[in-house]
């Protein structure tokens, strides 16, 4: 857990160059947000792990596992450091996405799975997924093609610097 | 305006949420069984788990245990006629380490502590057993091979106690995933069960077969010893362990997706409980199945051919948790203590839970009110509840 703080601290301290005046709160709050994202991500991943049968003993025994949440913090704080109406987005995106995802993880676990917690991890694990499929939507940018007939263009920024 | 709202909202919720995880206990008024005179009495079976944090000089409660002991011992005066089983976590938070390790004087000591509960005069002079069994924490939470080494730890440490008089012993041996069949006099056979070996084994594991098989043989005798299941995983909880956790915690979730190995609806855990019942329904079930695990005490009371007439948890000796509903569930108490079952010469059984708020599991160690702290300790001990079982 030490180890994970001291991660998701390097993360934050990493993202800190594209954090200034205004942005700060922004940024800070996106890092919160993004290391809990991340933290229920890896849920989702211990709750895939011991569908196929693979428990975890000891919380030492977590390794990779953990890797959402420092990256969680960091995109968070970046993308909160590159503007609060892009963090609000990607958390309403987010929040739908995970609800959107539990509901239909839920039915999927039901239908792959007999017992009650079946249900429960189908839920977790597409929620995970719906968390991360709508922060990164709400996190891209549209712009309208300048070009008549073409689609509209979707683009992922994030502040990775000044 | 809209603060307020929100206020009011978590005004509901919190005092929900907390009402929800509070520190709970159902305890009905019964009826007190009267403790039968010792020369009614068989034998006597102390129960007492995850006591693995108790360090002798602060803890009332292994002196209360071992005054326990004692009384019985002298009382019954009858060779093999007491034991006490140690139901796993006997040392935490990693089993005994390795000698040498930083942790082993510790590991040691707690181990030690535990011991002298079956080492005074009364209790050597009668043989007076200590069986101690495996716990998760005992494995150090470790699977394999890294986890059996702590197991042995403990089963060396425990041998070279031994060595020095009291009948102390790790039941199932290290590797022995059991049962080992432990007969208390002729009024009871004790089936001791390694319960974390099976959360860990493969499910393919011949030896699960091979466990399950001796399991119903042993209850299938029905020659007389009234038949006790002993374990470190309970069969039945209303603790953390059996899904009474604070919600929408990440801890609550992992519990709701079966994802804690060693919660009760883990896949490996709930097919234990299943394979077991297939016995108990085919070969008769046992009268007691006894564990810890959750630190509390509780009693529930089987309702079908697949369960134990009675399920026991008995885990609160060093900690203490709360616990919440469960079906079955006749009586509990998040608080200190023990249980004993005192087995009568016609057949009867009877269960004594001995318990005391949770403030007195441990006394502040190494001062001066130290030992008037463990002495008033003691005296907070009492029978909070009693059944008759058989």
């Amino acid at each position: 857990m030490r180890r994970l703080i001291v991660a998701a601290n390097i993360s934050l301290v990493l993202a800190a160059p594209a954090i200034a005046g205004a942005q700060l709160t922004s940024g800070l709050a996106g890092g919160l947000l993004g290391m809990t994202g991340g933290g229920y991500v890896t849920l989702a991943l211990v709750t895939a792990q011991t569908r196929a049968g693979q428990y975890h003993f000891r919380r030492d025994q977590l390794g990779w596992h953990l890797a959402p949440i420092p990256l969680g913090a960091a995109a968070g704080a970046a993308l909160g450091a590159s503007g609060s109406e892009r963090l609000l987005r990607s958390l309403g995106y987010g929040a739908v996405g995970l609800a959107a995802g539990s509901a239909l993880g839920a039915l999927a676990g039901t239908a792959l799975w007999s017992d009650a917690e079946g249900t429960w991890a189908g839920g977790i694990m597409g929620g995970a997924l719906g968390l991360m499929a709508g922060a990164a939507l709400g996190a891209a940018t549209w712009e309208r093609s300048a070009a008549p007939g073409q689609p509209p263009l979707l683009t992922l920024r994030m502040a990775v610097g000044r | 305006m809209r603060g307020r709202a929100l206020a009011a909202r978590l005004g509901v919720l919190v005092p929900t949420l907390f009402a929800c995880t509070a520190t709970s206990s159902v305890a009905p008024p019964f009826e007190p069984v009267p403790e039968p005179r010792p020369s009614d009495v068989a034998a006597v079976l102390l129960l007492v788990g995850d006591a693995g944090d108790a360090v002798l000089e602060a803890s009332p409660l292994l002196h209360r245990l071992r005054a326990d002991v004692e009384r019985w011992s002298g009382a019954l005066a009858e060779e093999g006629a007491v034991a006490v089983a140690f139901l796993g976590d006997n040392v935490y938070p990693e089993g005994v380490r390795s000698r040498g390790a930083s942790g082993f004087a510790r590991d040691s000591a707690l181990l030690h502590g535990q011991v002298s509960t079956v080492s005074g005069a009364a209790a050597r002079a009668h043989g007076t057993r200590g069986l101690f069994v495996a716990g998760n924490h005992d494995w150090g939470n470790l699977p394999g091979q890294a986890g059996l080494a702590r197991l042995r730890n403990m089963e060396a440490l425990l041998t070279r106690l031994a060595a020095s008089g009291p009948l102390v012993e790790l039941v199932p041996r290290a590797g022995d995933p059991g049962p080992v069949i432990v007969e208390l006099g002729s009024a009871a056979r004790l089936v001791v069960l390694d319960t974390p070996w099976w959360l860990q084994a493969d499910d393919r594991d011949p030896r699960k077969d091979t466990l399950i098989d001796e399991v119903a043989s042993a209850l299938a005798r029905t020659d007389g010893p009234v038949p006790i299941v002993l374990a470190h995983h309970p069969y039945a909880s209303g603790g953390p362990h059996g899904g009474h956790r604070v919600p929408l915690t990440p801890k609550w979730l992992l519990h709701k997706a079966g994802a804690l190995v060693q919660d009760l609806n883990s896949r490996p855990y709930r097919r234990l409980r299943e394979r077991l019942g297939d016995v108990f329904e085919r070969a008769g079930a046992p009268t007691v199945f006894a564990g810890g695990h959750d630190h509390s005490l509780q009693v529930h009371r089987g309702s079908s051919a697949r369960e134990p007439a009675w399920m026991l948890v008995s885990g609160a000796g060093s900690h203490v948790t709360p616990v919440g509903e469960a079906p079955g569930l006749t009586w509990s108490a998040p608080a200190a203590g023990y249980m004993s079952l005192v087995f009568g010469d016609d057949g009867r059984v009877d269960l004594y839970v001995i318990a005391a708020p949770p403030e007195v599991l441990e006394c502040p160690a190494g001062r001066a009110t130290t030992e008037a702290c463990v002495r008033e300790g003691v005296s907070a001990f009492r029978a909070m509840f009693s059944a008759r079982l058989r």
